[in-house]
């Protein structure tokens, strides 16, 4: 246990001045929209008074107030690219082990005890990394949210706080749902992990088949249990949706199984 | 510390970002619903029975429900409960009855607690299941599909109306045009019996009601070069059919015909106010009624329900932030035997009407 | 005693680079993998590690399944590239609870190396002497060198070459893989010579010279340019 947190912490220590880069970068351009769009919005009604000769309250009434939502619709962008760079790190967390300056993965594998703790320690990052930007982004969204209400004249905004759909979608207001997001992309994370332990344990041609074969089997699972239970005709509504979840969780299971075999008794330096 | 620091440093944040996510969640108001009763006895039978479906559709999505004797049920569905949600009549019916009912042919009717689902796969057999709310109990039968029935082609069945022993079905060929056939399946000697309409119509044929033999219905027909189809309403007694003049828009709005049997309610809905005109079948008399209703159309929508069921028309509307009136109108005496307002206490504008719900 | 059984190893289509290798080493010896390069010494040190999935065959260490009485001295780095000499030795005794940190100490004094310098700065010489502390201050009986002088210069050679001989020796079975044989040959107790991923030819390199009157060279020049 002491030496899978340990190994957490290393994983982590190797990655952190990308992770708080990464963090820096996606806070520092969602707050420089938002203000960018404040002072658009600005402009844009100063204009249309000047043009039309309008008083501002008139202006305002026939160009809409500026809502948080409206002031933050780009943040849906950022947060997709948040999603690829974790899946990015996904890989790279492995990879780096073969191609960074010096060959950690001898190390790993030969550290004492079972290999497991190689995955956890990963695993565990990437889980790290992944609550931490979905809290983060909800701070980025308060903070730029307080920076709008103070840039912005009073009269030139809508009262209350709402946010873009998108992210409305992410941040539903309810933790379970936070929770199953969690899960869902720690799932991800592991069929991405097992993906690059296949390729890492057959290489070339045949890791690149092996990948395929996984891939293939994942869609026909999948796909092909949905049709199914089409034709069958047969299952509730609550009855499919149990399978669909049952089908999963095993899933699940299975990638970090599979891996985990992988670790011990396939992968290659 | 040095063996952990990163991994503590994370996890705080981790616990951090969320916990402030969290107390968010937890601060964002939730509407409080309390119900006034301004007239009536909301413990009548007629009334206890209806509940109010609000939605939040702000931030954080809560479903209530609001009994008019003030008991509130609030939903907060995740994705996962999301899932497993059956539809609000299916909510309690065994497992076989459910699956029976999802298949594609069946169609299903519900009247007074029991819903009734029939449907044929091959036309050569009429299955028929029905379940009491709240029992284990459902009723299986399967009959031979009448001779008529079987000459249609992909045929639906549906379960219209029950009176006394007999469950009303309409049989109707969905590919072609063809007559709609009209049966009486007793339910106590597992009999079919067709009933002649004796006038039909390539179109369709809708039952407005049933009451022992006499049964209001209208015809549909295509009427080249005009824009709309062409209505035409009939009592029958099941022998010979009369045509109803000088009624309109019975096809467009709710048209019923009263529990006894013996008038007709055509129900129209204005934005401030209802119409309804009662049609006696004997005397060929119309009397009009109205009400005018309290609703406001603001920037937040109107939030308004309307139905006519059981001779009482019952309708909710919003009356102002927060807050929606409830009627229930006998429709026959145009007395109102009660009305109340459903009050959110914090008059969130968020908190809209959905419908209202007997159970 | 650390013995091999029937090894086996084929990449994809190609040629098996193990064809069966069984040997084995004894404890307090030195015993030398000689081979042509491309003949899978190396893969035989990793296969034994389980760094290397192998086709067929065993290891057993004084008659266990047992990796963790062995340890691997690689020819490369292998701590990651940010941490310094004093980082990678923390990370051994937080580890590896038969880390010996007197051992490193001395012979990190021994070879004058700095616990502030990063590793991945240090010159070719010191990374091979560096990389000998992490294996040698490891309490295990067994230890495998996978070329320990290849591209070093001479001095250092001879400082690593006096280890084999010292007290950091005593009671230990020793594998290694190296071309460099002139600089060691006095101071190995056997000798397996490979080819096709076969072991052709086995002595102790006493008997080898008293019988033969040959030394391990000479015999590596009559093996290799048949």
């Amino acid at each position: 246990m002491k030496q899978y947190l340990m190994l957490t912490n290393e994983e982590l220590k190797r990655s952190w001045k990308m992770i708080v880069s990464v963090i820096l970068a996606m806070a520092s351009i969602e707050i420089l929209t938002v203000v960018g769009r404040v002072i658009y919005h600005e402009r844009q009604i100063k204009e249309y008074m000047s043009y039309s000769k309008l008083t501002e309250s008139e202006a305002l009434r026939s160009f809409g107030k500026l809502s948080f939502g409206l002031a933050s619709v780009y943040f849906g962008y950022i947060v997709l690219v948040g999603i690829v760079l974790v899946i990015l790190y996904a890989v790279q967390i492995w990879y780096r082990d073969w191609f960074g300056e010096s060959k950690y993965i001898y190390r790993l594998l030969l550290l004492p005890g079972s290999r497991a703790k190689i995955f956890f320690a990963k695993f565990t990052s990437l889980a790290l990394v992944i609550i931490s930007f979905i809290g983060l982004q909800w701070v980025v969204i308060q903070l730029s949210y307080a920076i709008f209400n103070w840039l912005i004249k009073d009269d030139y905004r809508t009262s209350s706080f709402n946010i873009p759909i998108e992210l409305n979608q992410l941040y539903t207001m309810n933790l379970i749902d936070t929770l199953i997001l969690v899960v869902l992309a720690l799932f991800i994370v592991s069929f991405l992990f097992m993906l690059v332990l296949l390729e890492r344990s057959y290489r070339k041609v045949k890791g690149l088949l092996f990948i395929v074969l996984e891939v293939v089997a994942f869609f026909i699972i999948m796909v092909g249990g949905m049709y199914v239970i089409e034709k069958l005709d047969f299952f509730l509504s609550q009855e499919i949706s149990a399978i669909m979840l049952a089908i999963f969780v095993l899933y699940f299971v299975y990638t970090i199984w599979k891996s985990l075999r992988l670790l011990k008794w396939k992968i290659s330096v | 510390m040095r063996k952990f620091n990163f991994l503590l440093i994370l996890a705080v944040i981790s616990f951090l970002t969320i916990g402030i996510y969290t107390i968010f969640i937890q601060s964002i108001d939730e509407s409080d619903f309390t119900v006034e009763t301004v007239k009536g006895d909301p413990k009548q039978p007629a009334v206890r029975s209806v509940q109010a479906e609000l939605y939040d559709e702000g931030l954080k999505k809560v479903d209530y429900n609001v009994a008019l004797d003030g008991r509130v049920e609030k939903t907060k569905d995740n994705w996962i409960s999301g899932m497993f949600e059956g539809p609000y009549n299916e909510n309690g019916a065994p497992a076989d009855f459910r699956r029976f009912i999802r298949s594609d042919y069946v169609l299903t009717f519900e009247q007074q607690g029991t819903t009734y689902a029939m449907g044929t796969k091959d036309n050569n057999k009429w299955e028929l299941q029905y379940w009491e709310k709240g029992k284990q109990r459902v009723v299986k039968k399967i009959f031979p599909a009448p001779p008529e029935a079987r000459k249609l082609g992909e045929t639906q069945l549906s379960p219209d109306k029950r009176f006394g022993n007999s469950l009303y079905v309409l049989a109707q060929d969905i590919q072609n045009d063809s007559e709609t056939l009209l049966y009486k399946i007793d339910l106590k000697n597992d009999t079919i019996q067709k009933i002649n309409l004796p006038v039909t119509s390539k179109g369709e044929i809708i039952i407005l009601g049933i009451h022992n033999e006499t049964i209001v219905y209208y015809t549909t027909e295509i009427v080249e070069g005009a824009d709309d189809e062409k209505e035409t309403l009939y009592l029958s007694d099941g022998k010979k059919s009369q045509r109803l003049t000088g009624l309109k828009s019975f096809g467009n709005e709710e048209t019923k015909l009263s529990t006894d049997g013996t008038k007709l309610i055509m129900l129209e809905r204005e934005p401030k106010k209802l119409n309804w005109t009662i049609y006696d079948l004997a005397s060929k008399k119309s009397i009009k009624h109205k009400i005018s209703i309290p609703s406001v159309t603001d920037e937040s929508g109107s939030g308004e329900y309307t139905e006519l069921k059981d001779d009482l028309i019952y309708t909710a509307n919003r009356t102002g932030d927060g807050v929606f009136n409830v009627l229930v109108i006998d429709a026959l005496s145009e007395r109102v035997i009660y009305e109340g307002n459903i009050k959110d206490k914090l008059k969130r504008t968020e908190t809209t009407l959905n419908s209202l719900v007997y159970n | 005693m650390l013995e091999v059984h029937g090894l086996k190893k084929r990449y994809g289509r190609k040629k098996p680079i193990l064809e069966g290798v069984s040997f084995s080493v004894r404890p307090d010896s030195i015993t030398c993998l000689i081979g042509l390069n491309g003949e899978g010494k190396s893969t035989i040190l990793k296969a034994i590690m389980g760094l290397v999935p192998v086709d067929a065959g065993t290891v057993l260490v004084d008659g266990e399944v047992s990796r963790e009485k062995i340890a691997f001295v690689p020819d490369l780095q292998t701590m990651p590239g940010y941490m310094t000499i004093g980082d990678a030795l923390l990370y051994m005794s937080d580890y590896y609870p038969d880390w010996n940190p007197k051992v490193a100490e001395e012979l990190m004094g021994l070879f004058k190396l700095l616990t502030t310098d990063k590793i991945l700065e240090l010159s070719k010489g010191n990374q091979a002497k560096f990389s000998l502390v992490l294996g040698f201050a490891l309490d295990r009986p067994y230890l495998l060198l996978d070329e320990p002088f290849a591209g070093i210069d001479l001095f250092t050679k001879e400082q690593i070459a006096w280890i084999f001989s010292s007290h950091y020796m005593e009671g230990r079975g020793i594998l290694m893989t190296t071309h460099e044989i002139i600089e060691i040959e006095h101071l190995i107790d056997r000798v397996v010579f490979l080819q096709d991923g076969r072991i052709i030819d086995e002595h102790d390199t006493e008997e080898m010279r008293e019988v033969y009157g040959k030394s391990v060279q000479d015999r590596m020049r009559e093996v290799y340019q048949r």
